[in-house]
């Protein structure tokens, strides 16, 4: 992929080394990624750089991982941004309430690896979900 | 005793005539005669405890004997209060109430039971059963013939006639007499019986249930911590009913409570006619209250007995035509608190289920006496329970949550090493912090275990001289892996040494626990000190932070076991709560405490204060 067609990601994630180590794998792929570790900045990030795909932890400073969810929705600028939730709470109430808020993906970090996590992209483009 | 099997040869073979029961000789007559009696009897009798009464009578009269007793058959052993005894006086007939002769006894009950037999003119030396022996004993009995009382197959119990007068007929015929009679008694009974079954069953259905409403009452005013006094008077009102028999004297009930260790209080009396006792009862002068109070037996005797020893008493007991009374202990949580007393103006006397139904009464009472308190402390506890579980569940999911995080790395960096996905320059980077995650994990494992021994076993210290200047330098190393770029840690402190007799591990952890917390609370940054200094034989450490601070509201919990402080902005924040829990139980453990002064939004400051190592301790 050149650097125009080199697709974007924002990790909303404030557990530094996790984010550090799913940047080394995401970026040895190919993508170009973008971090933000509090819920505002994420959201501010997502307006401002129009990710083409983001994960989302729950548990974050200043606003959690639901509220942003919400409000990218509610964001036209940011409504159809894919979104895959990334966290360690793995309730099944928790999941459907990400799915219902327009997750794509609901990923535990504890039993996903980074590769696993770096292939979403692709994986929600041959179902559509995503643009291409 | 052992028991006997059918065609068992006895032991110790009698020294009377023990026959089967043969055909009838001609005593017709008498039979006759006696049976109309029954009749007459059974007609008259409003019960079939009234019936039984009169048809000992009837049978004692007829046979000639003084004495005349129905022993019932109830679950394994006999028992005479379901009639009352013929021929004996109110003090006789307690003692033979309070008898349970087993059948399975290795005597005439057993054989007269077992065997369908006929112990005809004995001598009480065939009687093994102790308590029934001595009884008879007492009482002067040297004689008695005893048969089954039976009818259609069934054994009801036994009769037994004692001291019968030398007279024309044979022990032989009188026993035939007195089984005819029982046949008869039986016929009687199980007609009345079953006659009368429905309302009596009725009746005594609704007077029980009657009761049992009036004793849910009862503790349901008491249980609610409502003024228990008020509900002594409703409770004797209980007791005095369900000892009145119908067809005799209403009965009357008191509550004395216990005040001091010497003194009974009456605080409530029930009495249908308003007749009034004493006001109080000093224990040594009434030795049959003390013996309720001192022994917790019922005690059961006679107003009679106290002429002697307490005349006021006595003489208002004549007065009022009391006879007897039963006093019943009133216990709550295990110690005595009072005597509930009810007074017979018959001389029927007390069976065991009055007396079983005035003791629960008195249980009642008892819960209820120390029970507003107690009503408070139970639902305190309970709530607390709750509470404790609630928190236990949400700190479990909490420390699995935790423990999470840093196996998500491990595992992620081990996928990503065995992929080739690390570069080999950063090999030797991941794997340090890899380790570094296992050894998070390690201290999370540690202090939920530590938790968990602390409430079985207690902190254990392993006591030793401790610099606690090399304790803060060990903990802000231990905690530095936590400080990232926004973060200032700072020092200061002489460097004298500060000694204080202690555990080194368990010091350094309880003050890296501190410098971990100021690090996650200061989630804009800032600064945080940790300083140490020593003054009037206390070491302190001080662990100050610029972060979001604690508010008053959360400073209860803090330091308990599950107190995390959980607000919007905190919620993210990683960690059990365990950690300042431990802290502190450490640094308690040591002897010293931990001082938090904390605003909302400016930061804390905790402070460590332990008692520097006196001269002359040793380990």
């Amino acid at each position: 992929m050149d650097a125009d067609d080199a697709v974007t990601v924002l990790l909303i994630e404030d557990d530094a080394a996790a984010a550090e180590m799913y940047r080394l794998r995401l970026a040895a792929d190919g993508y170009t990624v973008l971090i933000a570790s509090d819920g505002e900045q994420g959201l501010r990030r997502a307006v401002e750089d129009r990710p083409d795909l983001i994960y989302l932890d729950v548990r974050l400073p200043k606003m959690d991982g639901f509220e942003v969810l919400e409000r990218l929705r509610a964001e036209i600028a940011t409504a159809s941004i894919p979104v895959v939730i990334v966290t360690n709470y793995g309730e099944p109430e928790l999941q459907q309430r990400g799915l219902s808020l327009g997750a794509l993906e609901f990923l535990v970090k504890a039993d996903t690896t980074p590769a696993r996590l770096s292939e979403t992209f692709e994986r929600l483009s041959e179902t559509e979900s995503v643009r291409s | 005793m052992t028991q006997l099997a059918e065609g068992d040869p006895l032991e110790s073979p009698p020294s009377v005539l023990i026959e089967p029961v043969m055909a009838a000789p001609p005593v017709a007559l008498d039979a006759l005669a006696l049976l109309r009696a029954l009749e007459a009897v059974s007609a008259e009798a409003v019960s079939t405890r009234h019936f039984l009464s009169r048809a000992a009578e009837v049978i004692a009269g007829a046979v000639g004997a003084p004495r005349c007793v129905f022993w019932r058959l109830r679950g394994e052993s006999l028992v005479a209060v379901d009639a009352e005894p013929f021929g004996f006086t109110v003090t006789e007939r307690r003692a033979l109430h309070s008898i349970f002769v087993p059948r399975s006894a290795h005597d005439s009950a057993a054989r007269v039971l077992w065997r369908g037999q006929t112990v005809a003119g004995s001598t009480l030396d065939t009687i093994v059963d102790d308590r029934y022996l001595t009884v008879l004993r007492s009482i002067g009995i040297e004689h008695h013939v005893t048969v089954p009382w039976q009818w259609g197959g069934r054994y009801l119990g036994m009769i037994a006639v004692y001291d019968v007068l030398a007279s024309a007929h044979s022990s032989h015929e009188i026993a035939q007499l007195v089984e005819a009679a029982g046949m008869a008694a039986a016929l009687v009974t199980e007609l009345q019986e079953s006659e009368h079954a429905h309302s009596t069953l009725a009746m005594e259905e609704g007077s029980r249930a009657r009761e049992a409403a009036l004793l849910r009452e009862v503790a349901g005013s008491l249980t609610a911590g409502d003024d228990v006094s008020a509900v002594f008077g409703e409770a004797a009102r209980v007791a005095a009913e369900v000892v009145s028999p119908p067809g005799l004297p209403p009965r009357r009930a008191a509550f004395l409570q216990l005040v001091g260790d010497d003194t009974l209080v009456t605080m409530a009396e029930y009495d249908i006619t308003g007749e009034r006792f004493l006001a109080t009862y000093a224990l040594a002068d009434f030795p049959s209250l003390e013996r309720v109070v001192t022994t917790g037996q019922v005690v059961v005797d006679d107003y009679a007995d106290l002429a002697g020893h307490a005349p006021r008493v006595a003489e208002l007991a004549q007065r009022h035509r009391l006879q007897s009374r039963a006093m019943v202990p009133v216990r709550s949580g295990g110690r005595m608190v009072g005597v509930l007393t009810v007074g017979a103006r018959d001389d029927v006397g007390f069976d065991e289920d009055q007396l079983q139904r005035v003791t629960a009464i008195a249980n009642i009472v008892g819960l209820g006496l120390g029970n507003t308190a107690l009503a408070q402390a139970l639902s305190r506890e309970a709530e607390q329970s709750q509470e404790l579980e609630r928190l236990k569940g949400e700190f479990l999911n909490v420390a699995a949550h935790e423990l999470r995080s840093p196996l998500g790395i491990i595992k992620g960096y081990i996928s990503m090493l065995r992929d080739g996905t690390v570069p080999e320059e950063r090999v030797a980077g991941v794997l340090s912090l890899v380790d570094l995650k296992a050894d998070e994990m390690g201290r999370l494992i540690t202090e939920m275990l530590e938790t968990a021994r602390l409430d079985a076993v207690g902190l254990e210290l392993s006591l030793d001289d401790v610099n606690m200047v090399d304790v803060a330098q060990d903990a802000i190393h231990a905690a530095k892996h936590m400080i990232d770029s926004r973060h200032c840690l700072r020092t200061s402190g002489t460097q004298d040494p500060i000694i204080v007799r202690g555990d080194r591990a368990r010091l350094t952890t309880a003050l890296a626990n501190l410098i971990d917390n100021a690090i996650k609370y200061s989630p804009d940054g800032g600064d945080v000190d940790v300083s140490w200094a020593h003054g009037d034989g206390a070491a302190r450490v001080e662990v100050r932070d610029q972060g979001i601070g604690i508010s008053a509201e959360q400073l209860p919990v803090l330091f308990t076991r599950f107190g995390r402080v959980v607000t919007p902005e905190t919620s993210h924040i990683r960690g059990t709560g365990l950690g300042l829990y431990l802290s502190r139980q450490t640094v308690l453990r040591h002897g010293g405490e931990i001082e938090l002064v904390s605003e909302p939004g400016s930061g804390s400051t905790f402070t460590i204060t332990l008692p520097l190592k006196a001269n002359g301790q040793t380990g």
